[in-house]
C-alpha cells in the first residue's frame, strides 16, 4: 500500500501537490514516487465524525489526509494509501486526481 | 504625491440574500455607497477594480458598464482575502503614474448556501483533486490544524482565543452592519458546537452576501477627512506551503512597509488583520509586530486587546460581521478608513494610525497571500 507524489527528477525533492517548476531548483522534470508511511503531526475531528490529519514523510513534506480504519494518535506511523477504501488497520488516504501522472516527461 | 481613501461604503452584510439578489447589484451598491460619501458621481470615476468569487460569468468591464464608468484604469483581482491589499497596491501606483484620478475598489460576493459549497469545492485544482474528495468542505479543518500547531508553539489555549472572539463581539455591538451583534460569553464560546476540532461555531466566520467599496484620489489638498495610504506591500507564495503556516507573508511586508510608512508598529491605534480565525489574527499581529516577539501572546490578548487598549477589528471583524466572499480583504480597510475618517459611529475611537492586512487563497496547506497597508488620518 502506498499513496504516489511527485519526484523532481534532477534534485529529488518531494512534492505534493504537482508543481511544474521545481521549487528547490526550477527544473521542470518529473516522475512519480510510491510513498508508503508518514507519521501524523496533527488531527482534527470534524462535527460528523471524519478525522483527518497533517502527516509528513520522512524529509518533511507533508499531506493532508483522511484517516480511516482504526484510531490513529499524532506521533503515529500509518501506511499511506490512494485507496478510500483501504484495508485494516489504520491507513491515511490522500485522494489523487489522474493528472498527477500526466506530466512525466 | 499621497494617495488617500475619501469615501468607503457597503452593500449591508446578510445572511439571507432576496432570491433574485446578483452579485453584480450587491457589488454596484457598496460603490453607490461609497461615491455617495465622497461627494462624486460614476462620471467622475476613471479608474475601477474588483474582486469577486461569483461574479461570473461577467469580469470588471462588464460591471463598469452596467454602472455607466468610462475608464482609463481597470483591473480584476482574484486573490480573495489579499485582494483588496493587492488592488490598493496597484491603484497607488497608477495614481502616482497618472493612469487614473479617481479610483473606485469593490470587491463583493453573493454567498449563499449553494455559491459557497461550489466556491469551496472547486477553489483550486489541488483543492478539486486532493482536498475535496477526502471528503473536506471549506478550509476548517485546515486552520483547525493550523491552530493546532499554534496552540503548541505559542502555548495559548481555546480561552485564549475565545477573548479574541469576544472581545470582537463587543465591537460588533456597535456596529450596525454585523451580523452577529448578540454578546458572546466565554461559556458560550467554549461550549459551542465543535466545526472540526479544536475550532468551534465562534472560531469560524459566519458566510453572508455583501460587498465593500473606496474611493481613491491623489491628496486632495482640501480639509476633508481621508484615509492616506502611507504603504502598502504584497507577499505572494513566500514560503511554497512548505511551512508549517504559522507565519505568514506579512513577516516580509513588515519591516520595508515600516520603513516606507515612517512608523513602528507600537505606534498604531488600530489593527484591522483578516480573522479568517482567532488564530490567524495572532499570526498576523506576530508579523506585524504589533504583537512583540518579546511578548507573551495569551499575555498580550488579554492585556491589550480585550482591554481595548489596542483595538483590534472595531466592526467586529468578520468573525462577527460576516465574510462576504472576496469582501472580506476589503472589510478591514473599509473599517480602518471608517475610523480614520471619523464615520464608524458609535465605535468611533480617536486614531491617527491604522495598520490592515489580508491574508487568503488556501494553496494546499494555508494560505499563500499577504497585504500590509498603514494608513494614517489627515484632513
Amino acid at each position: 500500500m502506498s499513496a504516489v507524489v511527485q519526484e523532481c527528477r534532477n534534485c529529488r525533492s518531494l512534492l505534493f501537490p504537482a508543481r511544474l517548476f521545481c521549487p528547490v531548483c526550477g527544473e521542470d522534470s518529473f516522475s512519480t514516487v510510491a510513498a508508503e508511511t508518514g507519521t501524523i503531526e496533527q488531527t482534527t475531528t470534524l462535527s460528523d465524525g471524519i478525522v483527518l490529519a497533517t502527516v509528513a514523510l520522512d524529509g518533511g513534506l507533508r499531506l493532508i489526509a483522511r484517516l480511516t480504519g482504526s484510531e490513529a494518535e499524532p506521533g503515529q506511523s500509518v501506511p499511506l494509501t490512494n485507496d478510500p477504501v483501504a484495508g485494516s488497520g489504520a491507513n491515511a488516504y490522500i485522494p489523487i486526481h489522474t493528472t498527477l501522472n500526466e506530466d512525466q516527461s | 504625491m499621497t494617495v488617500s481613501i475619501i469615501g468607503t461604503g457597503q452593500s449591508p452584510y446578510t445572511r439571507h440574500p432576496h432570491p433574485g439578489t446578483e452579485t453584480s447589484q450587491v457589488i454596484a451598491r457598496a460603490v453607490r455607497n461609497a461615491l455617495r460619501e465622497a461627494g462624486l458621481s460614476p462620471g467622475d470615476v476613471d479608474g475601477f477594480a474588483v474582486s469577486s468569487f461569483t461574479l461570473n460569468p461577467d469580469h470588471a468591464i462588464d460591471l463598469a458598464w452596467r454602472m455607466g464608468l468610462r475608464l482609463t484604469w481597470l483591473m480584476q483581482d482574484t486573490n480573495g482575502g489579499a485582494s483588496a491589499g493587492g488592488m490598493l497596491q496597484h491603484a497607488v501606483r497608477a495614481i502616482e503614474a497618472g493612469d487614473a484620478k479617481v479610483i473606485v475598489l469593490a470587491a463583493g460576493d453573493l454567498m449563499d448556501g449553494p455559491a459557497f459549497s461550489q466556491l469551496v469545492a472547486s477553489y483550486n485544482r489541488a483543492t478539486q483533486d486532493h482536498l475535496a474528495p477526502l471528503p473536506m468542505k471549506g478550509p476548517n479543518a485546515l486552520f483547525a490544524m493550523l491552530t493546532t500547531r499554534q496552540m503548541e508553539v505559542l502555548g495559548l489555549t481555546r480561552e485564549d482565543y475565545g477573548h479574541i472572539a469576544i472581545a470582537q463581539r463587543e465591537w460588533a455591538a456597535d456596529n450596525p452592519g454585523a451580523v452577529y451583534r448578540k454578546a458572546l460569553t466565554m461559556d458560550e464560546y467554549l461550549n459551542a458546537p465543535a466545526v472540526a476540532t479544536p475550532l468551534g461555531r465562534y472560531d469560524c466566520v459566519p458566510p453572508v452576501t455583501g460587498a465593500d467599496a473606496i474611493v481613491l484620489v491623489a491628496d486632495p489638498g482640501n480639509s476633508r477627512p481621508r484615509a492616506k495610504v502611507l504603504t502598502v506591500r504584497a507577499s505572494y507564495n513566500a514560503d511554497q506551503q512548505a511551512g508549517d503556516g504559522l507565519e505568514t507573508g506579512l513577516r516580509a511586508c513588515a519591516q520595508p512597509g515600516w520603513e516606507e510608512a515612517g512608523i513602528g508598529p507600537k505606534d498604531v491605534g488600530l489593527a484591522c488583520v483578516y480573522d479568517d480565525y482567532p488564530s490567524m489574527v495572532v499570526a498576523q499581529l506576530a508579523d506585524l509586530g504589533v504583537l512583540p516577539a518579546d511578548d507573551h501572546p495569551a499575555d498580550f490578548i488579554k492585556r491589550r486587546i480585550a482591554t481595548r487598549e489596542l483595538p483590534v477589528n472595531t466592526s467586529g471583524g468578520q468573525l462577527s460581521a460576516g465574510q462576504a466572499g472576496a469582501a472580506g480583504g476589503m472589510h478591514g480597510l473599509v473599517e480602518a478608513a471608517r475610523q480614520l475618517m471619523g464615520t464608524a459611529g458609535a465605535r468611533q475611537i480617536s486614531v491617527r494610525h491604522a495598520v490592515v492586512s489580508g491574508y487568503g487563497m488556501v494553496l494546499y496547506r494555508y494560505g499563500a497571500c499577504a497585504t500590509m497597508s498603514v494608513l494614517e488620518a489627515a484632513k
